[in-house]
């Protein structure tokens, strides 16, 4: 179990440092734009807007609703689907930015943003999908790199095989 | 893990109150006013359609009330006259009511 743990967050670490930066910096910025607003906007956490009145780790009240729209499982469970997309935003945005558990939770994020652009933007034409299709882009490829050099999984797995 | 479900279910969001807010417009320099309306964001507002507001007197004073059931502490809207939205490439105007579950808001048509 504890390998398999390393295993999934030890990154790959490509040839030249300035690689590492450039796949890097699209994770960082996608990463600060989730989690100080995208996602604080409807998922309470510190730094959240003070008239949104959203407590610690509440989920927006409007959410759940356009969550349910989507139908199916989603209809069936819209506040856990709700939360959880809402968190993956906001807390998995800050964790990217630091790279930490790069692949969860650029996973959670990229599942997010595929549920984003199919079942909720999809009808609203190329232009609205856009925002969640670039992210998606830099979940992807993250979810198979890690954090590369650049994050806290690179320094806390460099030391063990 | 039902249990988690359904701990997750009512626990973790935000809490909703119900909200009544009554408006005033001033409308001052037009003439034979067809229609008056107020647009924002939250149910019963919308931002593509009017709520449609009373003449009080005509060409001068509109009223409306609607009821807003939110976790906001504030609504966001502008108000529309014969359709055309006021505070065109302006931020909304927006009504606070922080620990209120009832407030007036008064306001004179494209003045911010």
């Amino acid at each position: 179990m504890t390998n398999y743990f390393k295993s999934f967050t030890r990154p790959h670490v490509l040839p030249h440092w300035y690689q590492d930066l450039l796949t890097a910096i699209p994770r960082i910025v996608c990463g600060y734009l989730l989690t100080s607003d995208f996602g604080s906007s409807k998922f309470g956490l510190p730094w959240s807007p003070a008239d949104s009145n959203l407590h610690l780790f509440e989920v927006s009240f409007w959410f759940p609703g356009d969550v349910a729209e989507y139908g199916g499982i989603f209809k069936m469970f819209p506040v856990f689907f709700a939360w959880m997309g809402a968190f993956s935003e906001a807390v998995g945005g800050l964790f990217i930015v630091f790279g930490f558990q790069t692949r969860l939770f650029s996973i959670l994020i990229l599942l997010t943003m595929l549920v984003a652009v199919f079942l909720q933007q999809w009808h609203n034409g190329m232009w609205s999908m856009l925002p969640a299709l670039g992210f998606a882009w830099v979940a992807m490829y993250s979810s198979v790199l890690g954090s590369g050099r650049f994050g806290i999984d690179y320094l806390i797995t460099r030391s063990s095989k | 893990m039902f249990t988690a479900f359904a701990v997750l279910q009512f626990s973790c969001v935000q809490k909703t109150k119900k909200v009544i807010i009554h408006l005033k417009l001033h409308v001052t320099g037009i003439k034979d006013i067809k229609s008056a309306g107020i647009r924002g964001d939250g149910k019963p507002l919308s931002w593509d359609k009017d709520l449609e507001m009373k003449p009080l007197i005509k060409d001068s004073l509109y009223i409306a009330t609607f009821t807003t059931v939110t976790g906001y502490n504030f609504v966001e809207c502008k108000f529309t006259v014969n359709g055309q939205t006021e505070l065109n490439g302006q931020p909304n105007r927006r009504i606070n009511f922080k620990d209120r579950n009832e407030v007036n808001y008064e306001a004179t048509f494209n003045q911010p």
